[in-house]
């Protein structure tokens, strides 16, 4: 077993109502960013843990955003490995 | 002692799961307790959510309101992994009658017994205030054909409660309860939403009937919500009683 960090995205699917997102994008708008067009806010997890290699350590993220970390109803999730 | 055991077995087990961060589970249970003195052959059974819950263990399960696990991660999501939770869905087609309210329903959506999710409310504030919600549909044990139209008074107090569906099959989950002027930005206004399962059935909604539970704070109309479940089940119970002894 070796060490690995990985880190899991998880995000509202598309058209999924996002209100804190939008109330951001309104602020940022206030702040004169006018240029600003779309805000999303992540839920990022750094996560390390051990693992037989690579390929295990970024499914055992996966199964953790599928079980507990995203709502697969509405969110969408990544997982990446960081460093081994 | 073993007589008084027996004569027990027709007792009826209404229980109130209770989890870290429950702050309804009382009031909950003080529903129930009425209900119970007003009957008489309830047990009502405060349930801690590290045991599971067995097939035929309870008549009634109450997920109270509350901030289970201080809504850690998403509101119910820590919640859904209690033991108590695990095997809800056998328990209910089994026969339980399943109440999921406000953190309750989160945690009942969270585990994907009822669909939709729960966002943050359209105006972003924690809304704490007595709704008029419309009962929009039959829902055995809780509404009985003659009150549905009906307009009752619950309180509600939540800032999870913007409840968004997508594409589901109305032959099997029912929006039973609508608020009347829409505070938190649900879809079509719902704020229940009921699924008959098995023998049983699972109830999932944001207002708080058990709030509104005891004329003293003038404001009895969830009573009557919980009255109208041990009445129906009670003349379920006969009914089948009565099947049974003529088959």
């Amino acid at each position: 077993m070796k060490n690995f960090q990985i880190q899991i995205r998880v995000r509202f699917k598309e058209g999924i109502l996002d209100p804190q997102s939008q109330a951001i994008e309104a602020a940022l708008q206030k702040l004169q960013f006018k240029s600003v067009e779309k805000v999303a806010c992540d839920k990022l997890f750094m996560i390390d843990l051990k693992a037989e290699d690579e390929g295990q350590a970024v499914q055992l993220g996966r199964q953790m955003a599928n079980q507990l970390l995203a709502n697969v109803v509405m969110e969408n999730f990544e997982v990446e490995l960081v460093s081994a | 002692m073993t007589s008084g055991m027996t004569s027990r077995t027709s007792t009826r087990r209404w229980a109130v799961v209770q989890f870290p961060g429950s702050n309804c589970d009382l009031d909950t249970f003080k529903t129930f307790q009425a209900i119970a003195e007003s009957t008489g052959n309830i047990e009502v059974i405060m349930h801690w959510h590290e045991e599971p819950i067995q097939k035929n263990q309870y008549e009634v399960i109450a997920l109270p309101g509350g901030f289970s696990f201080g809504d850690y991660l998403r509101a119910g999501a820590i919640a859904k992994l209690s033991a108590a939770v695990q095997n809800l869905e056998d328990v209910v087609e089994a026969g339980a009658h399943l109440i999921g309210i406000c953190n309750g329903f989160q945690i009942l959506l969270e585990q994907k017994l009822l669909p939709g999710y729960l966002q943050v409310n359209s105006h972003l504030r924690f809304i704490s205030k007595t709704e008029n919600v419309e009962i929009a549909a039959e829902a055995f044990p809780w509404f009985s054909k003659e009150d549905v139209g009906a307009v009752v008074r619950y309180p509600i107090a939540h800032r999870f409660g913007n409840y968004q569906l997508q594409k589901i099959d109305l032959a099997e989950f029912h929006p039973v309860l609508k608020y009347q002027q829409n505070p938190n930005g649900s879809y079509e206004s719902t704020a229940g939403i009921y699924r008959k399962l098995g023998k049983g059935s699972l109830f999932g909604l944001m207002p708080h009937p058990e709030r509104a539970a005891f004329e003293a704070l003038k404001l009895a109309d969830g009573l009557k919500m919980f009255q109208r479940a041990e009445e129906n089940l009670r003349a379920d119970r006969s009914g089948s009683h009565e099947n049974a002894v003529n088959a």
